[in-house]
Formats: structure tokens, sequence, C-alpha cells
């Protein structure tokens, strides 16, 4: 009878673990009733494991590299390649970055398992908007959804934490918008941004060399700057940058020398 | 011959649903209990309270009614459920019953036998008695156009719009058909749109719109036992991916885009004229123009007056801004003299 | 803050974390209608509480077809905010507007829970609350009225000798750069020709504005608020580190709202 009954539940889990929750058509159900009209359709948010709760960002966390700049045609977005886990490097040809749609890109750091979740997540709910309305969504309306999103999540049993860098570049009028939204859901237009330690190194920087007109080469020689200054003073390797650009043409990647030798100071 | 099937779907619903399965014509149905053996074709399925469980069914002839458990009367539109008084005090689960389908045709969500579905229909056919409402699509704004059906001269004059409403910064839209049913799929569009605006800070696309509207129209003709919605919506609204746009949808639920149309009473023949007088790309001002006179060729009276039409524009302003306007009496006026329209009365009492 | 027949609302424009300066384009003050909402606090709140309160005012307007009113608007706030009593919105909420009917200036405050704070003169929140307090109540009146006017052209060397003598005295009321043009705050009802100082200077001030009655007609209040307002907004955040970076400043008038943009230190 016991093994009977573990093995039907075993299988049960077994299914769920492959099968998220979110792919299962259990929305099919209409809603009629007049005075509560059905929430807007989004998929629905995948359970995702218990982690032990941290409430603040780690100092491992805060040593993750986002860098996002702009200019006149162009954003940038740059994280960097090390997922760490405490002092101990992981792995170092991470992409903490997902494309969303056609003219955005989203970059992510924050605790191990929330953020691919939270951006996969992201990224599922723009692509299925994109297909119910043959238009993507623009980046000024990512970022406000992913802020609704994240604030919502913020008052719930367990919030993610997560820190983001939306980049992208209007369907419509081709401007380009970089978005700064921190795991408190608080979110800011910014002509440049930083998330982490790097904040520290890198917008002073920025403060004194960005202006609004610069060209993508640039924007470039600008993160190059940038990462020289953190490579010469961050305490730590975060093995290179992964940098990628949205343009009129779309999300490319740019090569980017990650071997170049930095004299301390 | 009568056939029920009575079941219970599940306990925490406490709905019992009663099933006709097969009968060309309506009629009654008894269930009846005491221990016979059941005869018949009907039964009642067992995972219900033991104590109706016990009931068996039969089919009869006569109506023995003091021998009954239960007593179902089936008619074109209603149910009547009596049970044994000795029965009752078990028959707390039974709180609703509910047709789920294969009904007669009189039920909205069937389709007949020839493939129609005739609440739809008779909507439509509501409509058709409602006062028209034009809209026509320019190419810098939209004009709709609606006529409003005095009924009587006690009726106080609300100064508020009776055919045109406002759904959002961007989007209008005129009502053909029954207000009551409007209200409640504008104050619905409204919320949606605002939701939208909340969630994604930006003004919700006009077919987006349009066809959460449609869904909920659409909802109405195939979920059961509800009324469709008796009402034809002309959208004009702005976006800035696709520009203007008019739409028009129906109680089925479905929509489409025009350069102009129109609903309601002598539909066919201001479509009619519609379709001759319409020019590409006319102006705002021109479309105006040909909004009057189509309706006065379509209603009843030759002569309009701002009592009998509402008016509305959508466009943009000098600095690129969109903006929506529904029309004062005097614009109105203003707008009838110049094309020649205006009733004599009115013209007099200036 | 309060004026004549006008109020005034007004934010810094600094996005922080802690010490760190995320952003200098970041207002707090948001319009719905002709009511002003401005919110300081939690940065998250402050976005999610006006996301809320735009979706409920635009829904008011289309349900009412009229524009909310500040008394109204205030008291949806409060109980918008009482709703979460027990896991609140850290923020605390400023109103101002003008009443649709009588024209009179409505403000008031909130803390985070939605106990409303009303005020006749002006209304603080946010990092620089003290300094803010000090400047606001050095430098507000009632009924404030700004006269633009050279007076050395305007007056005789003498009447305006003794007008001097009268500022250093307290006598008029103050706030005066002696430079070419004199700005001269007062009371709205002008009452400087009562007889107190009518003995000294004879037909003076009397004969001046019997002359010059046009000028009574435009006196600035709305000019004078706002130079009031920024001044104290201005003056305080400079002596906060967590705030500053420019300032957004709305002037409401009965049939307008002006928006604007004061650059400030940006450091």
């Amino acid at each position: 009878m016991c093994t009977d009954h573990g093995c039907a539940s075993f299988i049960d889990k077994a299914y769920r673990c492959d099968q998220p929750e979110w792919a299962m058509p259990h929305q099919a159900e209409a809603r009629l009733r007049v005075d509560e009209p059905h929430e807007d359709q989004l998929l629905e948010r995948p359970t995702h494991l218990q982690h032990t709760k941290q409430p603040f960002p780690g100092y491992h966390q805060k040593m993750e590299v986002l860098l996002g700049i702009t200019g006149k045609d162009f954003t940038i977005v740059a994280s960097s390649k090390a997922a760490m886990r405490g002092a101990t490097i992981l792995k170092a040809q991470d992409v903490k970055q997902r494309q969303l749609n056609k003219s955005s890109l989203l970059a992510y750091s924050g605790e191990a398992g929330d953020t691919v979740q939270f951006a996969e997540y992201i990224q599922a709910n723009t692509q299925l908007y994109s297909m119910r309305n043959e238009a993507d969504l623009s980046p000024s309306a990512i970022a406000h959804f992913v802020r609704g999103e994240l604030a919502t999540s913020l008052r719930s049993r367990k919030p993610y934490n997560v820190n983001l860098l939306l980049g992208g570049l209007d369907p419509i009028t081709l401007k380009p918008s970089l978005y700064w939204l921190d795991y408190l859901a608080s979110l800011a237009p910014v002509p440049y941004a930083a998330h982490g330690y790097a904040q520290y190194y890198c917008l002073s920087i920025l403060d004194k060399h960005h202006n609004p007109d610069i060209d993508l080469e640039t924007g470039i020689k600008l993160l190059n700057m940038c990462t020289d200054e953190l490579k010469r003073r961050m305490p730590i390797d975060f093995k290179g940058m992964t940098v990628k650009a949205v343009t009129k043409d779309g999300v490319i990647d740019i090569d980017f020398d990650d071997d170049k030798v930095v004299k301390s100071a | 011959m009568m056939k029920f099937g009575v079941s219970r779907k599940t306990i925490s619903r406490k709905i019992i649903y009663v099933r006709r399965r097969q009968s060309k014509a309506d009629g009654w149905g008894v269930c009846a209990g005491k221990n016979k053996t059941p005869r018949g074709r009907v039964s009642i399925k067992s995972n219900i309270h033991p104590a109706l469980a016990s009931l068996a069914t039969t089919t009869i002839e006569s109506e023995p009614q003091q021998e009954l458990d239960l007593l179902l009367t089936v008619g074109p539109s209603r149910l009547i459920f009596r049970l044994r008084p000795s029965l009752i005090p078990f028959a707390r689960h039974v709180s609703s019953i509910r047709f789920p389908s294969e009904l007669p045709r009189h039920y909205t969500t069937t389709f007949s036998p020839e493939g129609r579905l005739y609440q739809v229909e008779y909507a439509l056919e509501a409509i058709s008695h409602a006062g028209t409402a034009i809209g026509i699509l320019a190419k810098d704004g939209i004009v709709l156009a609606a006529e409003r059906k005095v009924t009587s001269k006690l009726l106080e004059q609300d100064t508020s719009a009776e055919k045109l409403y406002i759904l959002n910064d961007n989007m209008i839209c005129a009502v053909a058909g029954m207000t009551a049913d409007a209200n409640i799929l504008i104050n619905f569009a409204r919320q949606s749109a605002q939701r939208y605006l909340r969630t994604y800070n930006e003004d919700i696309p006009c077919e987006q719109l349009v066809r959460r509207l449609c869904d909920l129209k659409q909802g109405y003709t195939q979920h059961g036992g509800l009324r469709p919605f008796g009402v034809t919506f002309i959208y004009a609204g702005w976006d800035p991916q696709r520009q203007f746009q008019l739409y028009l949808s129906n109680p089925s639920g479905n929509y489409g885009g025009w350069k102009a149309t129109s609903a309601g009473a002598n539909n066919a023949s201001a479509q009619s004229l519609l379709k001759q007088d319409y020019k590409e790309n006319c102006n705002l001002k021109e479309a105006c123009g040909m909004a009057v006179k189509v309706l006065s060729k379509t209603m009843d009276s030759t002569k309009l007056s701002s009592q009998k039409i509402e008016f509305a524009t959508v466009g943009q302003d000098k600095s690129g801004k969109v903006y929506h306007h529904l029309w004062s009496a005097e614009e109105i006026d203003a707008l009838l003299a110049e094309h020649d329209l205006a009733k004599e009365t009115s013209s007099e009492d200036k | 803050m309060v004026g004549k027949d006008c109020v005034a609302i007004a934010c810094d424009l600094r996005l922080g974390l802690q010490a760190l300066t995320v952003s200098n384009n970041f207002p707090k003050i948001f319009q719905y209608g002709d009511v002003l909402l401005g919110l300081t606090g939690l940065a998250t709140d402050v976005a999610t509480v006006s996301d809320l309160f735009r979706y409920k005012v635009n829904m008011y307007r289309l349900r009412e077809e009229r524009n909310i009113a500040p008394s109204t608007f205030a008291n949806l706030v409060s109980s918008s905010l009482y709703e979460r009593r027990f896991g609140p919105y850290f923020v605390s909420p400023v109103v101002a507007g003008l009443d649709q009917k009588t024209g009179k200036p409505f403000i008031c405050g909130f803390d985070s829970i939605g106990c409303i704070d009303f005020a006749k003169d002006f209304i603080v929140s946010g990092t620089a609350t003290e300094q803010l307090f000090g400047m606001c109540e050095s430098l507000w009146e009632p009924d404030m009225v700004r006269l633009d006017l050279d007076f050395r052209t305007l007056f005789p060397p003498g009447i305006f000798f003794y007008m001097m003598i009268l500022l250093k005295n307290g006598q008029l009321n103050h706030d005066v750069e002696c430079s070419t043009i004199m700005h001269i705050i007062c009371t709205s009802d002008l009452n400087f020709t009562n007889a107190s100082y009518q003995s000294t200077f004879a037909t003076g001030f009397d004969e001046f504005f019997a002359n010059n009655l046009n000028l009574l007609d435009d006196l600035q209040c709305p000019e004078d608020l706002f130079e009031t307002i920024s001044q104290a907004l201005l003056n305080a955040v400079d002596r906060d580190a967590l705030s500053g970076w420019g300032a957004h400043v709305y002037i409401i008038e009965k049939d307008k709202v002006t928006k604007r943009l004061l650059k400030g230190r940006q450091d």
C-alpha cells in the first residue's frame, strides 16, 4: 500500500519538475464574473525552489559587474562573466543577459537562483506579448512591467533578489534608453548605469566623460575605461565582460578584449 | 419518453447537474424512488448523498406525484424542481441547478440544427432598432456621431452623453444597442485600459482594448445560460503604432477595422451612403460634414438638432498631442447650420 | 505651500542609494487633473503609490466626468494608505490643490498609514524635513504678495529714504533687497497706508497708490509664492546630503498649473 502510494506521488513530482507550472494549460477555465474582470493573462509565475531567506544582497553579489551606456543611436549593456558563490568562482563564461525581444536586452545580477528564473520569466512574458499582439513592447513598457512584477514580489513571502539593467531602442521612435532597477523595484531611466560595487568606480568616470551624443565606438571606449578602472581597483577578478549593444539592427554582440592587462595603480 | 441523468459534480460546488439526454420535444420528467428496481433508462449517479442515491429513477406516463421523491419539470426556459418533504434534510447539497449543454435552441450557447446562434442574431436584431451611430476615419482624425432618441419631453435632458463614451485618454466609442449592457462593457473597458496603463505605463493600443472587450462579448456566446450583450460599439482611437483607427464590434465578439462604418437603425442605408460619399484622404472637417449628412438621411426627421444627435471627434492638436472632444450643443448646432441641416425651430430659438 | 489664491508644491530630483546618487532626474510630484501629489520615501513605493493613484483618479474622472477635488483626493489617499495599515507603503505624501468651487488653497500631508495633517501654511516631508521646517517658518507669511517696483523712479528721493528707515525699523513688512529693484513682501490688504505712518509720510503712500491703482491689479501673488517656495527648498536641500540635484516647482492658480524646473546645485 505504502509503496504504491509513494510511487504515485514520485511520478507526480517528476512530472511537475520537467513540466513547469506555467506550461500547463490550466488557464482554460473561462471567467465570466462581470464585477471581477479577468486579470491580465500573464503566464503564471513558476514556483521556484525555496532558498534560505536572504533579504539583502551578499558581498559576492555586489561584486558582479553590470554596466550600461546609452549614446545617440545605441545602448550598450555589459555584464561580468564570473559566476560566484561566496569567495569561489564557479564559472568564468557566464552570460548574465537575456534578449527580450528584437530591441531590448536585460542584464541581471543577484541571488543565484532568482536571477535566471526571473529574467526568463520576463523574457517569456515579453515574447508572449509579441506573439499575441504582433508588436513588440517598448523598452519603457517592459521596464514598467518588470518593476511591477518586482514590486509585487517584494511584498511577497519570498521576494526575488535581483538587480537589473534594461537597455533598448524604442521600436517606433528608435530612441535609445536604459533603465536601472534594483531588487527593491526602484526604477530610474538613466543615460548610463551600473550595479554593485562597480557603481562606485564607474559612475564617476561616466559622469566626467559621457554625453548623450556619443557614437558606438566612443561608447565602447568609455566601457573600456570603466573596465580598466575595475581591473585596477576591484579586489577580485570578474573574468571579463560579455558586451552587447542594441542598435537599429537589433541586438549585436561586441568583441571585447578581456585579456587586456591593466597596470595597477 | 423522457430520460434524465442526475449527477452531482463535486461536493465543494454543491451543484446538481440535470441533463436531458435525448429528446426532441420539451417536457417533464420525474425521478422517483421507493426502492423499486429502476425502470427505463434513467439513472441517478451514485456519488451523491446516500439518501438521494437510493432514489431509483423511472419513466412514468401518469403523474402520481405523491409517490415521487423528486420531480423535475423541464420547460423551454425553466426547471421546476420539487423534492419529497422527507428528503429535504438530505438535499442541502442541492443549491442550484444548471444546464451544461445539449439544450434546446433557446439557450444562447447552442448551435441550431442549421448551425446558427439564434440569441446572437436576436441581439443583432435588437441593435438594428437602436439609434444610428456612425464613425468616419479621416487622415487627421476620426469623427463619431450618434442619434439620440428623445423619448419624452419630461425626460431630464442629462448633460452627459448617452451614446458616446470616453474609454481612456486616446479612445472613445459610440454605442448602438442597450445602454444598460453598454455601461457594463464600458466600465470593463475603462478598467482594462487603466490596468494596462498601470502595468506598462503606456496607453493600451487600440486594437488590444477592442480585443479585450470582444473576448468578453464572445464569452457570452459560448458559456451557458447567459444572454449576450446587446451592444455594438464603434471605437475611435489613436496609438503611436498605427495612428488613427476606427473599429466596430458586435455582440458575437467579432470586430474589424473600418474607414467608415455604421451601426443601429437604417444601418444598411447608412453604410451604402458612406460607401458612396467616402473620400480617401479626407480631413476631419470634411468627415464631420459627411457624418451629419449621412445622419440626416438615415434619421426619421430630415431636420436635425443638437438634442437629437451626439458628436465627438478624436484628433491631434498643433503640438501633436492627441485629444478627444465630445461636442457641446452649441458646437453641434453650428455644424448643422453650416451644412444647412438645422431644424427651423432651433434656429428661430436663437 | 499656500499663497494668496494659489498654492505651490516643489520637490528635489535626487534618487539615491544611501550616499550614492543613482539618478538626478527622479521627480517626486505627480499631477492628477489639477491636484498635485508629492511623494517622498522608498523609491519603489513612490512609483507604486503614484501609479495606484493614477489608476484610481482616472477611473474617478471617467466615472464622474469631472476632475477630482483636492479634499476628495486627500481622503482617497488617506483611505488607500490605511488599507495597508499592517504592511504600509513607505511614503509620506503631500497633496496640494485649489478648491474647485471656492478657489481656496488646500494643502495637507500624511504619514505612511494615511493620517491626514491639514495645514494653513506649509507641509514638508522627506529627508530634509528639519531644514525645510526652518526655511519655511522664516520665509512664509500669510497672503504673500510681491511688488516688483523700482522705487527710486517711482518715489521722490525723500520718500524713498523714509521707506528705508521704516524698513530698517521693521515697520514695513520685511524681506527687502535694496539694490536697484526693491521687493516688498507685504500683506495683501496693503495696509501700510494705515495711520501709524501716514502721519510720517503725510501723503506719500496714499498718493502713490492712488496714482498707480493699476499696480494693485496685477500684484504677483504666484510669483512671490514661487520665489518663497524655491528659496525654501533650495536652501534646505543644500544643507542635506541626501537630497538636492535640482528641483521641480509647480504653482497652481485658479485656471492654470505652471511647472518650473530649477537647476540647483549639481553636487
